[in-house]
């Protein structure tokens, strides 16, 4: 059963709005400008947010609706923006993110892109992709996937779809909180087994720092050419439950099948994966693969005298506390006390925790009871401190950390970093313990 | 809104907002260009101001964006609480929009009131609160009398212009509401106003000492490491100091023509500045006593920084800087890059008013092509390039960019983690322009990978 405490407000939150999500998703395509349509503080707050997090350029812009447009609410903010950013900046698609504001005004974006497009006629090969994501509904993870999802409504529609080569291609759709690691984990994955993968959004590219010059629109990410051919892949894997509308767009559209994973995270889940690999490619599975599998299971068992015993809460956006929750209660056998997230339903629900909130980081402070450790984002450190609690940051904002965009959390690798990571600080606390006199 | 608007925009004080043609005012009222912004909105102005009050909760009434991607994010340290690390939302949602949130704010803030125990709560409107018409000055009354605090209604949207604008409506804020409910025990003998200083990485805790040393008292901090209670009785300083922010020069003028308290503008970012700061000061009060102190004071000061510059100063000398910050930062930093002997190249004028950009002359004797308008992120390293400059100083948004560059690179911005301001700022700032521009990183940055070499 999934609570929700009985108070008005939010008190620090744990939520980001799908604002922020959409434009993630959109940092992760090639040449793509995330364009904001809201007041500037919509774009500013997350532009902030997002640099510290990626500790990289995060290219977004805003149409920086201002108070007499408000009232009005013509097209010309809109128009303007559109523009400017093709005038400035040249991308090839962009991502327009509507906000509580414009939402609450009632603006038709598509209606007022169409008129774009009259008035604009040579600015017709830029893909303008609008996503409704206002701030007073869902979370980060339910704009990342609708912005996925838009992209491929909008691009596959507006561009032919071939099949190009004889490789089985597969649409790999990462989930917002797939790391640079993660995905490359995949994608050696993918060519190994012989397939031709193809990454949305592909942060690792864009956000993973391998651009190693200044950028005004992100750039090697999943490229347009690439967006409009997933049409034609013959399989489509969903990494997170937030990336199954994005599937269903592809299945419905181009009649590709898709298998969802809830979570990559841990032995089992990543077996999962590797079984359905082997039966679809035939293929055998690549010497390095078993070997992270032994290490991770032997990384396990060295670590598993510290987790009897032991419990942790978790708060993060719903996808990830599922893949880190499952992982540790039914792989590590650390108890989960509390797991707050972001929405009220969700396979989240079945994890076996003394508490699943949706709520905020107070809610989590207040169900912590004999928690040992906390997984959370940075936002959780005061909450920690105050509590005396050791916090492993996972999840968005990561503000004062170096590194973590580049940890594995999923396949047999991010199952022997996380074991080793929580069991040392489960290791700490019994050296700690057994230490005082 | 529009009336208020006009008389907040409108800085009688500004000489330059009187002599101004038509054209002139219109363009300092320009608006952003949709598709091309920086910076943040009005509400994102009105919370820095306040933020540093850190013993009174910040509540802000909106949708999520405005506080889940805000809290816990400013530079600003204090001693006085812990509530500015505290994000507190209404978090509207959609059945919110339509029913009316006003209740919801209501009980949101007896629920802060009863649990947190602040000693008082600011409530700020945002964009949709305030487009679906919520009276959020009528529920801070009504939840003010029965919580028995102040709540001070905070009138904030975003889209009522940019973080210039949102710093005078905090301003106004506090002016309307908070500036005379209480009386000061005992006021000193040379009691002012700091305005303008938020204590950004313990700044504050920089500037204070000087204050001490030479006999001025501060009674009331706005805001950095401010507490509520003092805030309420800066109507009985002496005189008002502004330091950092042309854009609560508004709380200064107000203080001066509802309570006759003078008023000075300056800077501690500076060896020559603060003694130029201090002796405004000391006009103001037409005391030779506060003279003699700040003139003995700064002069040891003075040489005692020096001979802790010393190490620092060959590697910084002529070394060309570009500064890219904002408001009275794009010239304060100048006399301290001065004083440290490096070369600056340009600086930028966005977010600056025009005594900003006058001061900015003033330092470059005049000549406008030193004036380096709004820009992106290459025309921010084409020009690094073009004048060999060796360091970019900027805020934290441009960090990536000098990274991406591959050009050393020192951050002014709010979430910084170190202050620059005072005598120990000065030395403060000589070593860490000196460790980004000695670093070994720039050396393996700019070399070829094997593959690469021909």
């Amino acid at each position: 059963m999934v609570k929700v405490i009985d108070k008005p407000l939010s008190v620090n939150p744990l939520k980001k709005s799908q604002v922020l999500g959409a434009v993630t998703a959109f940092l992760g395509i090639d040449s793509c400008m995330p364009l904001v349509h809201g007041s500037q503080g919509c774009m500013a707050f997350t532009k902030n947010f997002l640099t510290q997090h990626f500790r990289e350029v995060t290219p977004m812009q805003s149409t920086a609706v201002f108070d007499i447009a408000t009232i009005l609410g013509d097209d010309s903010n809109l128009h303007d923006g559109i523009k400017n950013v093709i005038e400035k900046q040249s991308p090839k698609i962009i991502g327009l993110v509507t906000t509580g504001m414009t939402e609450t005004r009632g603006d038709d974006t598509k209606a007022t892109i169409l008129r774009f497009r009259e008035k604009y006629p040579e600015y017709g090969d830029v893909v303008i992709v609008p996503v409704s994501t206002p701030d007073f509904k869902g979370d980060a993870e339910t704009g990342y996937g609708e912005a996925v999802a838009a992209l491929l409504e909008t691009a596959l529609s507006c561009l032919n779809v071939k099949k190009y080569n004889t490789k089985k291609q597969v649409n790999i759709l990462s989930g917002m909180h797939s790391t640079a690691a993660d995905i490359d984990w995949l994608k050696r994955l993918m060519a190994d087994f012989n397939i031709e993968a193809f990454v949305l959004p592909d942060l690792a590219s864009s956000m993973g720092g391998q651009v190693t010059r200044y950028y005004g629109l992100p750039e090697e990410g999943a490229p347009l050419e690439r967006i409009a051919k997933a049409g034609g892949a013959d399989f489509t894997i969903a990494i997170g439950s937030c990336m199954e509308r994005a599937a269903d767009v592809l299945l419905e559209k181009c009649s590709i099948p898709y298998k969802k994973f809830d979570t990559l995270t841990g032995v089992k889940a990543t077996d999962e994966l590797i079984s359905w690999l082997i039966d679809y490619t035939g293929e055998p599975v690549p010497e390095w693969v078993q070997i992270e599998r032994k290490r991770a299971v032997d990384a396990m068992l060295d670590a598993h005298f510290s987790f009897g015993g032991k419990s942790c809460s978790i708060a993060a956006e719903p996808s990830l506390a599922y893949s880190l929750g499952r992982f540790i209660s039914e792989e590590l056998g650390v108890k989960l006390q509390s797991v707050v997230t972001t929405a009220k339903e969700g396979n989240f629900e079945k994890l076996n925790a003394e508490h699943i909130i949706c709520g905020d980081m107070e809610d989590l402070e207040e169900h912590l009871s004999d928690s040992d450790f906390v997984l959370s984002n940075s936002n959780a450190l005061n909450i920690c401190k105050r509590k005396g609690l050791p916090l492993y940051k996972v999840g968005y904002p990561i503000k004062d950390m170096l590194g973590h965009f580049h940890r594995n959390f999923i396949g047999y690798i991010g199952a022997m970093n996380l074991t080793f990571d929580l069991g040392n600080i489960c290791l700490e606390l019994d050296i700690e313990e057994s230490h005082r006199i | 809104m529009k009336l208020r608007l006009q008389a907040l925009v409108n800085e009688p004080d500004c000489d330059h907002n009187q002599s101004k043609t038509e054209k002139q005012k219109k363009e300092a009222c320009k608006k952003p260009t949709p598709g091309a912004t920086a910076g943040g909105c009005a509400f994102d102005g009105a919370q820095i101001v306040l933020l540093p009050v850190a013993d009174a909760a910040h509540l802000i009434h909106g949708p999520i964006t405005c506080c889940g991607h805000s809290y816990n994010n400013r530079g600003t340290r204090s001693t006085v609480g812990d509530m500015h690390t505290y994000g507190f939302t209404t978090d509207i949602s959609e059945m919110d929009i339509i029913m009316g949130s006003e209740s919801k704010l209501k009980e949101s803030i007896i629920y802060i009131a009863e649990k947190y125990k602040p000693k008082a709560v600011f409530v700020y409107s945002t964009c949709v609160t305030s487009m679906i018409g919520e009276d959020i000055e009528r529920v801070c009354e009504e939840a003010s009398s029965e919580v028995k605090l102040p709540v001070i209604p905070v009138d904030s949207p975003g889209f009522s212009g940019s973080k210039n604008l949102g710093n005078k409506f905090a301003g106004e804020a506090l002016i309307k509401h908070v500036v005379g409910t209480a009386e000061p025990e005992d006021i000193g003998k040379f009691p002012i106003n700091l305005i303008g200083e938020y204590n950004i990485a313990g700044e504050l805790w920089q500037v204070e000492p000087i204050f001490k040393a030479v006999g001025i008292d501060i009674l009331s901090k706005m805001t950095g490491n401010a507490a509520y209670e003092e805030l309420c009785f800066a109507d009985k300083a002496k005189a008002s100091v502004v330091i950092c922010s042309r854009a609560l020069i508004y709380i200064a003028r107000q203080l001066k023509e509802t309570h006759g308290i003078p008023y000075i503008e300056g800077s501690f970012y500076g060896m020559k500045q603060i003694k130029e700061t201090l002796l405004k000061i000391a006009s103001i009060f037409e005391s030779k006593e506060l003279e003699k102190n700040i003139e003995s004071y700064t002069s040891k000061m003075e040489k005692e920084t020096y001979k802790q510059l010393k190490p620092y100063l060959p590697a910084l000398k002529n070394k060309k800087v570009l500064v890219y910050t904002g408001g009275v930062k794009s010239w304060s930093v100048l006399y301290q890059l001065e004083e440290l002997g490096m070369e600056v190249i340009k600086s930028s004028t966005r977010k600056s008013t025009e005594e900003d950009i006058e001061r900015i002359l003033e330092h470059f004797d005049g000549d406008e092509s030193a004036l380096m308008p709004k820009g992106d992120g290459k025309t921010i390293l084409n020009l690094l390039k073009e004048h060999n400059a060796s360091l970019l100083l900027a805020g934290g948004r441009n960090m990536y960019t000098a990274m991406k560059g591959q050009v050393p690179f020192l951050d002014v911005n709010q979430e910084r983690l170190f202050a620059y301001a005072g005598y120990e700022g000065m030395v403060e700032l000589a070593k860490h322009i000196t460790y980004t521009l000695e670093s070994p990183v720039f050396e393996v940055a700019h070399s070829k990978a094997p593959w690469e070499v021909a």
